[in-house]
């Protein structure tokens, strides 16, 4: 944590708007690639970003100072961003339940690609990302958090409100499925 | 130790294994599990180092702005809603028992501000020049009631609420800070600073259901009462004003309270 970011919690508790200001730019870029990688692209990983400053203004008041700023801020920023996830993904499936009863199919990405789509793009970032879209948000909140942001299992209860089974049942789901669907890349990767 | 299942080895590899020990010593010994161990490590280490794109160099301004006009937005939020008070119930035995130090120091501000206000024509108190000084009586006095109102509503948002919960606490301070509150909003009306009228308003309502609310409550009642202080943003608004108290003790240049 910057040495200011507890003087500028405080002066930001006591009403102050330029303290904020300076939180929200010390820290937009961290929040940006926790949610990037829950979200999967800019644009929504952006809305995650404006979401969490947002919820961290309304609730700035019930921050301690004995917890970690950045481990509360990164709480706040993957519950907004499975929120941006889920919108998403009940958007997909409007416009998805509004095809099926038109049977006007627009040419929607493949879920899991073809062989053909794996010898044309060639690069194993393309499939880990595929892979990492093909998670539940839960699932991929919960991995990101412990094995990319350093959360630990009780953290990562509290912040998706998750019982601690809960949580290694959801990251050790993600890394079976990762693991699954990477299976084919395994000698590239070693 | 018989091999690890697959959920042990990926929550050893984690760092989060229950035995670490026992699982480490078994891979020393097993070449099967170390391949799957190092197989696991793969997968994870890939999947570290999927790039995040670099937000462009206007990402913060950005950011801000857009903060900063839903913060403004916020702001207009506490525009009068026009709603009738429900706090004439509050039983008078409720405010013989809080009619505290701080009640009674309220009630002179009322008092005080009555006079400077309704003052007849001839009799001003306080200069014309001086009029922000009497606006920041009312945010001076109003300082710890509304750190105390904070902290009932604070305790509440994050009181633990498994099962049943105790908030007699809460309930006992809500009581004993309505009859303030209700003080402190009539001296805001009186003084035409309805933005703070407002927000005391909402901020009576929550502490009168916290009052009437007996001390033991189910965690339902508590996920209401919740819902009442989110609803308006209160707390958020609560510290806002609170902000300007503790600003106003600090006195501008040329002001004498």
């Amino acid at each position: 944590m910057d040495a200011n970011t507890p003087a500028l919690i405080a002066r930001a508790q006591a009403g102050e708007q330029e303290a904020f200001k300076m939180l929200v730019e010390q820290h937009s870029r961290s929040v940006f690639n926790v949610a990037y990688r829950i979200v999967g692209n800019p644009a929504d990983a952006e809305e995650a970003v404006q979401e969490t400053f947002l919820r961290v203004f309304k609730r700035l008041d019930g921050f301690e100072e004995r917890a970690r700023f950045s481990t509360w801020l990164y709480r706040v920023a993957a519950n907004a961003a499975m929120d941006v996830v889920r919108k998403r993904q009940r958007h997909a499936t409007r416009e998805s339940t509004l095809e099926d009863a038109t049977g006007d199919l627009l040419p929607f990405a493949a879920a899991t690609p073809g062989p053909e789509r794996v010898a044309e793009g060639g690069q194993i970032t393309d499939h880990i990302a595929g892979a990492l879209d093909r998670l539940t948000p839960g699932e991929r909140a919960a991995f990101t958090l412990r094995h990319l942001q350093g959360l630990s299992i009780k953290e990562i209860g509290e912040a998706l409100d998750m019982q601690t089974n809960a949580v290694k049942n959801a990251i050790f789901r993600a890394v079976q499925k990762m693991r699954r669907e990477l299976a084919p890349f395994a000698s590239e990767m070693s | 130790m018989k091999h690890p299942d697959e959920q042990e080895l990926v929550m050893y590899v984690l760092g989060d294994s229950a035995d670490s020990g026992s699982v480490r010593q078994h891979l020393s010994d097993c070449a099967e599990c170390r391949a799957q161990e190092s197989s696991l490590q793969h997968v994870l280490e890939a999947t570290a180092k999927v790039a995040v794109p670099e937000p462009d160099s206007d990402f913060e301004a950005r950011i801000w702005a857009r903060q900063r006009d839903a913060l403004a937005r916020e702001g207009r939020s506490s525009e009068p809603e026009g709603v009738a008070m429900a706090t004439n119930v509050v039983p008078f035995w409720n405010v013989q028992r809080v009619m505290s130090v701080g009640a009674i120091a309220a009630m002179l501000l009322v008092a005080f501000l009555a006079g400077l206000y309704n003052a007849p024509p001839g009799t001003q108190i306080v200069p014309e020049d001086q009029a922000p000084s009497r606006d920041r009586i009312l945010f001076v006095a109003m300082g710890d009631h509304l750190q105390s109102a904070k902290m009932v509503l604070v305790e509440l948002v994050n009181a633990d609420e498994a099962g049943e919960v105790d908030i007699t606490a809460q309930q006992v301070r809500a009581e004993a800070l309505l009859a303030n509150n209700r003080l402190y909003r009539q001296t805001a009306q009186l003084t035409g600073q309805t933005a703070v009228a407002d927000v005391l308003s909402d901020l009576e309502r929550v502490l009168l259901e916290v009052a009437r609310t007996s001390g033991q409550v189910p965690a339902e009642e508590l996920d209401w009462l919740r819902e009442r202080i989110a609803a308006g943003d209160l707390l958020f608004k609560v510290n806002v004003i609170e902000g300007q108290a503790r600003a106003a003790l600090t006195p501008a240049d040329g002001d004498n309270i």
